[in-house]
């Protein structure tokens, strides 16, 4: 019964750990996805556009109107574009016609382009006309396709039309056409380690390799396989399980992402990975150097003036931070450190918090220690050096981590004190930037946030007891 | 060490106090005196504050027959209504969960309090893909699931009556696991034999938590919803995230008292007040920190007077 309980008792922890890790979890999963998948739960397949076959009339049905030389160019430019069994990219079509016009078509123009010419190719819901005219079917072609949805019900994979008789060898690798997409990895799986994963060795490799030659074919889609005698159905299951997740996930993001640039010029991601650094460092040990002395001063000093000055200090902390956005604006400009380092790093550095942290630690110090060593005859710089300094290396650690965290992850401030065209920007203003330029890339947009929340999870892990114990150090006191 | 020693104390504040008034101090009197004048959108901007005007009140009088200023106080109001008692609730929980001999507490622990420490903007990403039209995850699961079909076309952030609450959940969670950590901490300092005698005493479990364990909670609880206001008024990087910087869907005011056609589903105060920022009137934006600054202010003082007076100085 008690194992029961318990039992269920981690099942309801692990949902909660779930439900709380899963925007961090799909966000990196998300940055895994072949570019176009981002938004998409599932595979499914991709939505084409019927460039290949719309007319005159159909572009002006979408409000781009063409003469009779700009047809002709882009059909060359659609010739080319469908060359080979790969089918283009929405964005190559928009740039083909874009070319032809000569001028960049708005987002809402794209938009009304697609539901004009876009078909989707449900094989399970077109009808004999659209089957003839989007697919280039014959009639008895198409009449087989009914025939078999209205038999056998839906085609559940591409496998299905070699139910289907009447097919030519290139009307039936046309007709897969469309459900491939990637042809870089169906390329890969000819390569030899992932035979080898498939467990193609020995005899049926030979086979494998003999057909291969004699057909003069690289596998271009997962069915291909089957031709390919001696393979079993679970084969034949496992390598297509293969190509489609070969299809799904891919590094190409980072790639993507860390070499781009969000206004076209030479600042990239991995610059903002250098400027985000500095900051962070730099305002991190800044804070460590003010709060020290004056955290040992308001612990072992007496001077005059030290409680108003105090108090000064946490009434401070109860304003709000968006209040000191305008004025704190006004006197970085005052200063001219707009696009510069100082002026992201400086403001942030009167940190009360730290100060009261170090302030707390340094009290805890025994008088004695520095009695004797004022007696010893050390100087003040000497106390710091010998006895300060390593006494309060634990707080100093916690502070130096909490600010940075703060810092990478400050987002207004650096929004503001950066200008466009800044070669200062840090990780989050250049991200941003990124957004608007890639609106629907959510798969190069969540590589570069995965990127960016790589040093925060790694101090995270290695240093997560000294960051709880700064985080609620003061907020509990009783 | 009795004898004043100001020489040396004041060489070693310097640095300190050095910023201090120059990137606290000084702006909050700054603020004070930019809020009377008027600071054009058309201001030359390599010297910003150059030609500012003087306006007297005109600011502060323009700022409360502005619409939008007047909702987006509201807004905050709403928000901080369903961020503040929605981490409370859920960190407690968490933490009473936690707070037991546990087998992976650690763990469990370390996964509550990880999403705090992450980057906001990042975050707010990652929330605007899951929530997003179509083909966002939710979307999807809700429509697998309960056949709630209302989210397919805008998503979660583009339908008015869900953005803010869709975006206090993210919030939620992200924030919750800092309230768990402090509510462990206070838990851990009950002393046992308060429980035993309660149990000897003949209370259930519910009554221990009411009565007991609540009580010695509510200084956590203050804190919390000291820190939870502050957030609500600087609210501005998770709006920002989310709605693509536009403060979201707008939508008729359904209750009628403003008159301004749309009002953004989530321009909250601080998000709002960097629009106007941002269109370059800085007087104007002046005068609306110092009434945030006032609004702060007055419940920081109802605050301080259920909060130890010890803990302010």
């Amino acid at each position: 019964m008690t194992k029961l309980r318990s039992l269920i008792f981690y099942f309801i922890l692990l949902i909660l750990a779930l439900v709380f890790l899963f925007p961090l979890l799909w966000m990196v999963v998300t940055s895994f996805k072949v570019p176009g998948t981002g938004d998409k739960f599932l595979y499914v397949p991709e939505q084409k556009v019927a460039f290949r076959f719309a007319t005159e009339k159909e572009f002006e049905k979408a409000d781009i109107p063409l003469n009779s030389a700009q047809m002709a160019k882009l059909e060359t430019l659609r010739t080319q574009l469908y060359s080979g069994s790969k089918i283009p990219l929405e964005n190559e079509l928009f740039s083909a016609l874009e070319e032809v016009t000569e001028r960049r078509l708005s987002q809402d123009e794209k938009r009304v382009l697609l539901q004009v010419l876009s078909v989707r190719f449900d094989i399970n819901s077109v009808d004999i006309p659209q089957l003839k005219k989007i697919l280039g079917a014959s009639h008895e072609e198409a009449e087989a396709i009914f025939a078999y949805r209205l038999t056998k019900g839906d085609f559940d994979s591409p496998t299905d039309l070699e139910a289907i008789p009447l097919f030519s060898e290139v009307q039936f690798s046309y007709f897969l056409s469309f459900f491939s997409k990637d042809t870089a990895c169906i390329h890969r799986l000819d390569q030899r380690p992932y035979r080898r994963s498939l467990e193609l060795t020995g005899e049926r490799e030979e086979v494998y390799v003999q057909y291969r030659d004699n057909n003069g074919f690289s596998v271009h889609d997962p069915d291909e396989i089957q031709r390919i005698p001696r393979f079993s159905r679970e084969k034949v299951e496992r390598w297509k399980q293969k190509f489609y997740s070969n299809r799904l996930y891919t590094l190409s993001n980072y790639q993507k992402i860390l070499s781009a640039s969000p206004r076209g010029d030479s600042f990239t991601l991995s610059r903002a990975f250098v400027n985000s650094t500095l900051v962070s460092v730099g305002t991190a040990l800044v804070t460590l150097f003010v709060c020290l002395l004056a955290g040992y001063v308001f612990a072992k000093k007496d001077f005059t003036g030290k409680k108003l000055i105090y108090s000064a200090l946490w009434a401070s902390m109860l304003i709000p931070g968006m209040m000191f956005l305008v004025p704190q604006y006004a006197i970085v400009t005052w200063l001219d450190g707009i696009n510069t380092y100082w002026a992201m790093i400086v403001p942030h550095c009167a940190n009360i918090f730290g100060l009261y942290l170090v302030k707390q630690y340094i009290e805890q110090i025994p008088h004695s220690l520095f009695e004797a060593a004022t007696m010893d005859g050390a100087s003040e710089l000497q106390i710091f050096r010998i006895l300060i300094i390593p006494l309060t290396l634990p707080i100093l650690t916690t502070l130096f981590l909490l600010t940075f965290l703060g810092q990478w992850s400050n987002f207004l401030w650096q929004l503001i004190t950066n200008t466009p065209d800044s070669m200062r920007m840090t990780l989050p203003v250049t991200l941003a930037y990124f957004k608007g330029q890639y609106a629907s890339d959510w798969t190069a947009l969540m590589a570069g946030a995965t990127f960016m929340l790589i040093p925060i999870v790694f101090l995270f892990l290695i240093a997560q007891r000294t960051l709880i114990r700064g985080m609620t150090e003061g907020a509990v006191k009783e | 060490m009795g004898r004043k020693d100001n020489l040396s104390a004041y060489l070693f504040l310097s640095p300190f106090l050095f910023v201090f008034s120059l990137f606290l101090l000084i702006p909050v009197v700054y603020s004070l005196y930019l809020s009377f004048f008027r600071v054009g959108p058309y201001t030359d901007l390599t010297n910003v504050f150059g030609d500012m005007q003087f306006a007297g009140f005109s600011n502060y009088i323009l700022l409360f027959q502005d619409q939008e200023f007047l909702w987006s106080l509201v807004l905050t109001l709403i928000y901080a209504a369903m961020t503040i008692p929605g981490t409370i609730v859920v960190s407690l929980t968490l933490a009473l969960l936690l707070n037991r001999e546990l087998k992976g507490r650690a763990l469990f622990r370390s996964a509550f309090f990880l999403p705090n420490v992450l980057d906001m903007l990042v975050i707010g990403f990652a929330w605007q893909l899951i929530y997003s039209p179509r083909f966002g995850i939710l979307t999807i699961l809700l429509d697998r699931f309960f056949e709630i079909k209302a989210f397919h076309e805008t998503g979660f952030l583009g339908n008015p009556y869900y953005a803010l609450p869709a975006i206090a959940f993210a919030m939620i969670l992200k924030g919750s696991g800092f309230g768990m950590i402090l509510f462990l901490a206070s838990l851990g300092n009950i002393s046992k034999s308060l429980y035993e005698a309660a149990e000897i005493d003949g209370a259930n479990r519910f009554e221990i938590l009411i009565n007991i364990t609540l009580p010695l909670l509510k200084p956590t609880i203050l804190f919390l919803v000291v820190t939870g206001i502050m957030a609500a008024l600087n609210g501005f990087t998770e709006i920002y995230a989310m709605t693509d910087a536009t403060g979201g869907p707008h939508f008729s005011d359904p209750t009628g008292l403003f008159s301004h056609e749309t009002l953004g589903a989530t321009k909250i105060s601080g998000f709002y007040l960097w629009k106007v920022f941002s269109f370059g009137k800085y007087g104007y934006a002046a005068a609306m920190s110092y009434i945030l600054l006032l609004v702060a202010l007055s419940i920081s003082y109802l605050n301080a007077r259920w909060l130890s007076p010890k803990e302010l100085a």
